[in-house]
């Protein structure tokens, strides 16, 4: 498992400021409000930008599993 | 408030509700694929007649179902066309005003009026986790203590996000330590499944508290829109035996023109005013099938009495629904929703363990210094 994080890896050098540590959650959590609201919109399209979105948490939950 | 205080808010308010969270995280499980479940369990379905068969008249309708259960008043009839075309369900009890769970339903066929079944509601796997998950067996208190359990989440996760700023200072995002010890690794897991569940979770435990004010939404909509549209009504004596349902639902049909009746609740029931049938329609797309339109209609003479938009209140009601139950996406959308339950599970058992297994503060400078710093001394 070359491409797994290593204790080391996982730790930053400076202390990160905010903006940092909640941009991904940020983005993740945008995608969500759209992932909830656009099924309620529409069919079709409306219901697959939906899966997607609300897809994007659990992909990144997986993601970090798979490197830990 | 430092970063202490706000360990004290996620760690009490978490503490309160994380059994009851964990029983409506299980018992929602199952209920989010409640029409599949009903389906592989085998629900009687009108049988097929040819295309364009005509609707028996309800009044004809009516008059089965009080044959068939004789001393039982009619509360109401509501149709699922797409989930169970051309059933029409009639839900029956001792009187009008019998507590609402005391209720008989008959599937009566929409085209020869012939009851099909009389299925028993209150029994069942499916029947004890809706009600464990509604009201605990408890009725209105327990639905309310469940709401106010479903705010203290959205306290335990707004200080949790707060929480994760210190925490990941220093490190970087979906940072999983799975090899020093086991608490390290659910507080790295806790962290990740909670801030990456935030929005979803926030609205699913907000929607299901707006949901079990369903009541107090609907007492209110009686003493302010309905009240206001059947003033001229107010005070003549009850209606006691309505009639004329069908010219009824045909004079509400042109009152909405464009929607689907999908429910009519008789007069003198929790959803009608004393004199009126209710008849409520729903539009065609994910969000106006959810936003019922109601139009009253005299029970003695058949003619319409007013339509109009339901109160903002109903409305946040109506939209809460969905985005609690999760079922207005297709079956993607509901397995999502099971996924992301499993994930708020995970949350809730993580966190009752990090709490069970708290290290004393002392080794917990020597397990983790920065964490440690960071709890004591923030900034």
């Amino acid at each position: 498992m070359t491409n797994r994080r290593t204790e080391r890896d996982v730790r930053t050098d400076e202390v990160q400021p905010g903006m940092a540590i909640f941009r991904v959650p940020l983005l993740l959590g945008v995608a969500s409000c759209v992932g909830l609201v656009s099924a309620l919109v529409g069919d079709g399209v409306f219901d697959a930008l939906s899966w997607l979105m609300l897809a994007a948490p659990l992909a990144v939950v997986a993601w970090a599993w798979r490197v830990r | 408030m430092s970063t202490r205080a706000w360990a004290w808010v996620h760690k009490w308010s978490s503490l309160v509700c994380t059994a009851f969270m964990l029983l409506l995280c299980l018992t929602g499980l199952p209920l989010i694929f409640h029409e599949e479940i009903e389906h592989l369990t085998g629900v009687t379905e009108a049988p097929p007649m040819p295309e364009g068969t005509p609707n028996a008249s309800l009044d004809r309708i009516a008059q089965v179902a009080l044959a068939h259960r004789p001393g039982d008043v009619i509360r109401y009839m509501f149709w699922e066309q797409d989930e169970h075309p051309d059933l029409t369900m009639v839900s029956m009890s001792s009187r009008i005003d019998a507590p609402p769970e005391e209720f008989h339903t008959l599937l009566i066929d929409s085209r020869t009026a012939k009851v099909l079944d009389e299925p028993k509601l209150d029994e069942g796997f499916m029947y004890v986790m809706l009600k464990l998950h509604v009201d605990m067996f408890a009725g209105l208190p327990g639905m309310l203590f469940l709401g106010f359990m479903g705010l203290l989440m959205v306290v335990a996760i707004v200080s949790g996000v707060v929480l994760y700023y210190p925490f990941m200072r220093r490190l970087k995002f979906g940072a999983l330590r799975t090899r020093r010890s086991t608490r390290l690794k659910w507080l790295d897991w806790h962290n990740l499944l909670g801030i990456v569940t935030v929005v979803w979770l926030s609205v699913v435990g907000l929607t299901g508290t707006i949901n079990t004010l369903n009541r107090i939404v609907l007492a209110l909509w009686q003493m302010d829109q309905m009240a206001e549209m059947t003033a001229p009504y107010k005070d003549l004596p009850p209606v006691t035996r309505p009639a004329h349902l069908q010219a009824s639902i045909e004079a509400a049909r042109a009152a909405v023109p464009g929607m689907e009746v999908s429910l009519v609740a008789y007069p003198g029931t929790m959803f009608s005013s004393p004199h009126h049938y209710t008849f409520f329609a729903k539009g065609n797309t994910p969000v106006t099938s959810r936003l019922l339109k109601p139009a009253l209609v005299d029970a003695e003479t058949g003619k319409l009495t007013d339509s109009r938009e339901m109160p903002w209140y109903v409305k946040t009601l109506f939209l809460s629904q969905p985005l609690h139950f999760g079922d207005y996406g297709g079956l993607p959308l509901k397995i999502l929703w099971a996924l992301l339950d499993v994930a708020a599970i995970v949350i809730l058992g993580s966190g009752l363990y990090l709490w069970l297994r708290k290290p004393k503060a002392a080794a917990a400078a020597v397990q983790d210094p920065e964490l440690a710093a960071s709890l004591e001394a923030p900034r």
